[in-house]
């Protein structure tokens, strides 16, 4: 989990209020930070009302060796690893969804999807009044991405910022939980106990068709083009589908180019004074960002033979964040949320961003 | 006074559309096209999805049918402007599935009846004329129910628009903004192009030699 339920209560007296800047820019040479009120008035119509695309409201799951009837081996799933509980949400399904509205044990957990922005983000349903949130789909879009709402109080919620843009919870930051954007064989091989989602979701669609192309076969939507709907900046460092893994810290936003890091495998980095570091799971074909911290101190680490190392003790650690060699043997970094996103809405929601290329 | 003018207004339009059909032929092909529209509409708003390749009943054995739970709820749910959940689903292979949705099949009776009878009168017309000058009737018979094909919406973008790429992005807005129209906009022309054709001519065949 990134950020500890308290942290992120101490991030919204900060920094979250309505009418002020909810980020600062990371660098004065790069673009301005939107006011929770400029995303209000670039609010736009997607087509369908108020849940006409349904979400999940009661997810029912079948094993992998079920799964299996349905899902080919390179079909995207959204993998999900939380207190114990193994789940893989697959995309063929949440094209049609956009949101499920899931329990873990005692905790809501809305797992959303954005085709239109290639954004998969799971987020702590809790508010900061404790009370439990569930999520529906408004039918408008911010920047081409998706327009949440919560049926407990009517506010609004982009995806991708993961903030109340009005309503009863203007300000309020949701708290995100690392989800993996992968492959069924690849989730599959590494949680042989995980469930996935059924297509039982209560809805009829055509499960197994996608209304936005394809992302098995180049020149659809998902890879080429600009954004269908209207964007509040633009920036062309990159393709605007070029996908991104955007981090979020203290106000600030970096985005790390995903084709770059697949590469480098390891990039030591910093956010907002927080030291950071991202790695490529090969495996699993993703990337995860840790903070660099061992014992109160920041350490740089390097990548070997599929491991990485840290300068501090030198202790070996995998690509999931756990020391499996060395003094840390046994001990866990703290993961950093963070998701895969097309370039240009990261930057149409975060002008001000960081980029590590 | 008025509601006499009214009345034998539509008396005449009935009597005048009644000879229109009279021909065989002519009702044949009326009904026919119908049809087609009927099925090229549930198509365009996702009820009838055929998908070569793809297995659309997801591992389940076929043909299988069911009913979605909470059907009485979810009968009149929109999901886009005048398209409403499906409540039924039947596989009977496994790459077509037919949805049904009752308020979407009404439409489609309606919208095909009206294309039906629009295009019998328009051939009765044609094959009556047999001029230049009718060729702009004929054709509009053809040419009003087409934005009712532009109302099926996929998640959050005009199906139309997604067909035609990318490209088409300057036009979303605008795409999104008049859909919620067209609908209506094809049963009001329809419904209007009828009574003026039938209106204005009769559909009396001449007899053929």
């Amino acid at each position: 989990m990134a950020f500890s339920r308290r942290e992120f209560l101490a991030l919204l007296g900060g920094t979250a209020m309505a009418g002020t800047p909810l980020w600062k820019a990371g660098n004065s040479s790069e673009g301005k930070a939107w006011s929770l009120a400029d995303f209000t008035q670039n609010i736009q119509s997607g087509g369908p009302p108020k849940d006409g695309i349904p979400p999940i409201d009661r997810p029912k799951y079948v094993s992998a060796a079920e799964a299996d009837k349905f899902l080919r081996s390179n079909d995207i799933v959204f993998g999900l690893a939380y207190q114990g509980v193994v789940k893989a949400y697959p995309q063929k399904i949440l094209v049609w969804h956009e949101i499920v509205n899931d329990e873990f044990k005692d905790e809501k957990i809305a797992v959303t999807y954005c085709p239109l922005t290639g954004s998969a983000v799971a987020f702590g349903g809790r508010s900061r009044d404790g009370a439990m949130l569930t999520f529906g789909t408004s039918g408008k879009l911010v920047n081409s991405n998706l327009l949440m709402y919560d049926r407990q109080t009517d506010s609004q919620w982009p995806q991708i910022l993961g903030v109340a843009i009005d309503g009863k919870y203007k300000g309020i930051v949701l708290e995100e939980i690392p989800l993996a954007w992968t492959h069924w064989s690849r989730w599959r091989q590494r949680h042989p106990d995980t469930l996935a989602l059924s297509a039982d979701t209560g809805y009829f669609r055509s499960y197994g068709t996608d209304p936005y192309g394809s992302y098995d076969k180049p020149g659809t939507y998902y890879d080429s083009g600009g954004p269908l709907f209207a964007v509040m900046a633009k920036d062309g460092r990159f393709n605007p589908k070029e996908v991104v893994v955007g981090v979020k810290a203290n106000g600030r936003q970096m985005a790390i180019h995903k084709q770059t890091l697949r590469a480098k495998k390891l990039v030591n980095t910093s956010l907002a004074g927080r030291p950071l570091v991202a790695v490529y799971d090969s495996e699993l074909d993703l990337v995860r960002v840790f903070v660099r911290q061992l014992k109160q101190k920041p350490t740089n680490f390097r990548f070997e033979h599929g491991r990485m190392a840290d300068d501090l003790t030198g202790s070996l650690w995998t690509t999931e964040g756990r020391s499996i060699d060395g003094k840390m043997s046994g001990s866990h970094l703290k993961q950093h949320a963070s998701f895969d996103v097309m370039w240009f809405v990261w930057y149409a929601v975060f002008p001000a961003t960081q980029v590590v290329k | 006074m008025r509601t006499n003018a009214f009345s034998s207004t539509i008396k005449l339009s009935l009597h005048q559309l009644t000879d229109c059909l009279s021909d065989r032929v002519v009702r044949r092909v009326g009904l026919w096209t119908g049809i087609a529209f009927l099925l090229l509409y549930l198509y365009s708003v996702g009820n009838i999805v055929i998908a070569p390749g793809v297995d659309l009943a997801f591992g389940r054995p076929i043909p299988t049918a069911s009913v979605v739970s909470d059907w009485a709820a979810k009968m009149w749910k929109p999901i886009s402007p005048f398209v409403w959940e499906p409540i039924v689903a039947f596989y009977p292979i496994r790459s077509v599935a037919l949805f049904i949705s009752v308020p979407n099949v009404l439409m489609a009776l309606l919208l095909g009846s009206l294309v039906g009878v629009n295009t019998a009168v328009a051939i009765a017309r044609a094959r009556l004329l047999r001029g230049a000058s009718t060729r702009g009737k004929f054709v509009s018979g053809f040419l009003t129910p087409l934005p009712a094909l532009f109302t099926g919406v996929s998640c959050c973008v005009p199906t139309v628009v997604l067909v035609l790429g990318s490209f088409a992005a300057t036009f979303t807005v605008g795409a999104i903004t008049v859909s919620r129209f067209l609908l209506p906009v094809a049963i009001v022309v329809l419904t209007g192009n009828l009574f003026f054709c039938v209106r204005k001519a009769t559909c009396a065949l001449p007899r053929l030699n």
